[in-house]
């Protein structure tokens, strides 16, 4: 049974067993006092085999990758992509419900620093929409 | 020079065979009660003011928040399993800061309560006591 992850995942390098091993990476990151340290991870694209594999795909973290994986999931392409995508947004921690509407319909990618929107593929349309119904109530 | 690191992006992952998962749907996360535990040094030959010392432990701090509760989802199931195992699991929290940052605990001592009242949406809070130091 196999298992895609759709986005890079932070590892829990005390978990790691020899078979997960060789799945895993570093990235830079900072620790809470203030240190750079290298972070573990799984990479984007990552395939999991096994048990994991089923769990990953239940959470939203992945995708089955074989059929095995599909028919214990048991969900349409459909159902599978709400899952990911409830996932992009709570791993983003956009947890407003208006915000998670907007990154539903590709309006928004998250947030900058300064708390604005990231925009998506769809912010220019979006904003475009929003201004004609701001001149119409005018 | 301190920057204003919106709350916005912080997440609370909770590790699920050694893979850290985003907890679902937070409205609020409290990370509190880190501190140096004193001592009271003062003794009866002392001066007016009374003295203490650093006692060279530290109280661990408990993690606390609310969030949505969805019967159904995958991530508070497993929480509530571990509620209920009586277990410890790692927990990381991220920050919206610009390199973001990482601290692990060693969680332990959890809690899950739910509300459910009318004219709101069905609602969790969780408590995740720590053990050890944050890394």
């Amino acid at each position: 049974m196999k298992a895609r992850l759709h986005l890079q995942q932070f590892c829990d390098i005390s978990k790691v067993t020899p078979e997960l091993q060789p799945l895993v990476q570093w990235v830079p990151g900072k620790n809470s006092s203030g240190h750079s340290v290298s972070v573990a991870v799984y990479p984007a694209g990552t395939v999991f085999e096994g048990p994991i594999a089923l769990q990953l795909c239940r959470t939203g973290q992945a995708a089955p990758a074989d059929d095995e994986c599909a028919a214990a999931l048991n969900l349409t392409q459909q159902e599978i992509d709400v899952l990911r995508v409830e996932y992009e947004m709570n791993a983003l921690g956009i947890n407003n419900k208006g915000d998670r509407d907007l990154y539903r319909a590709g309006v928004i990618l998250g947030y900058n620093a300064d708390l604005s929107y990231k925009p998506g593929p769809k912010w220019g349309e979006y904003q475009r929409a929003k201004q004609a119904l701001e001149e119409a109530e005018l | 020079m301190p920057n204003k690191v919106p709350s916005k992006g912080t997440a609370l992952l909770m590790e699920i065979t050694s893979v850290y998962t985003a907890f679902p749907q937070i409205s609020s996360l409290n990370i509190a009660g880190e501190k140096a535990e004193t001592v009271d040094t003062t003794t009866l030959d002392g001066g007016a003011a009374k003295t203490k010392n650093n006692t060279g432990y530290v109280d661990n701090a408990t993690i606390s928040g609310e969030c949505l509760y969805d019967p159904d989802d995958t991530v508070q199931i497993a929480f509530i399993a571990k509620v209920r195992a009586a277990g410890t699991n790692n927990f990381k929290v991220t920050y919206a800061d610009a390199t973001p940052t990482n601290e692990i605990y060693s969680g332990l001592g959890m809690g899950f309560d739910r509300t459910a009242s009318p004219g709101d949406m069905l609602r969790g809070s969780f408590t995740i006591e720590t053990t050890g130091a944050v890394t």
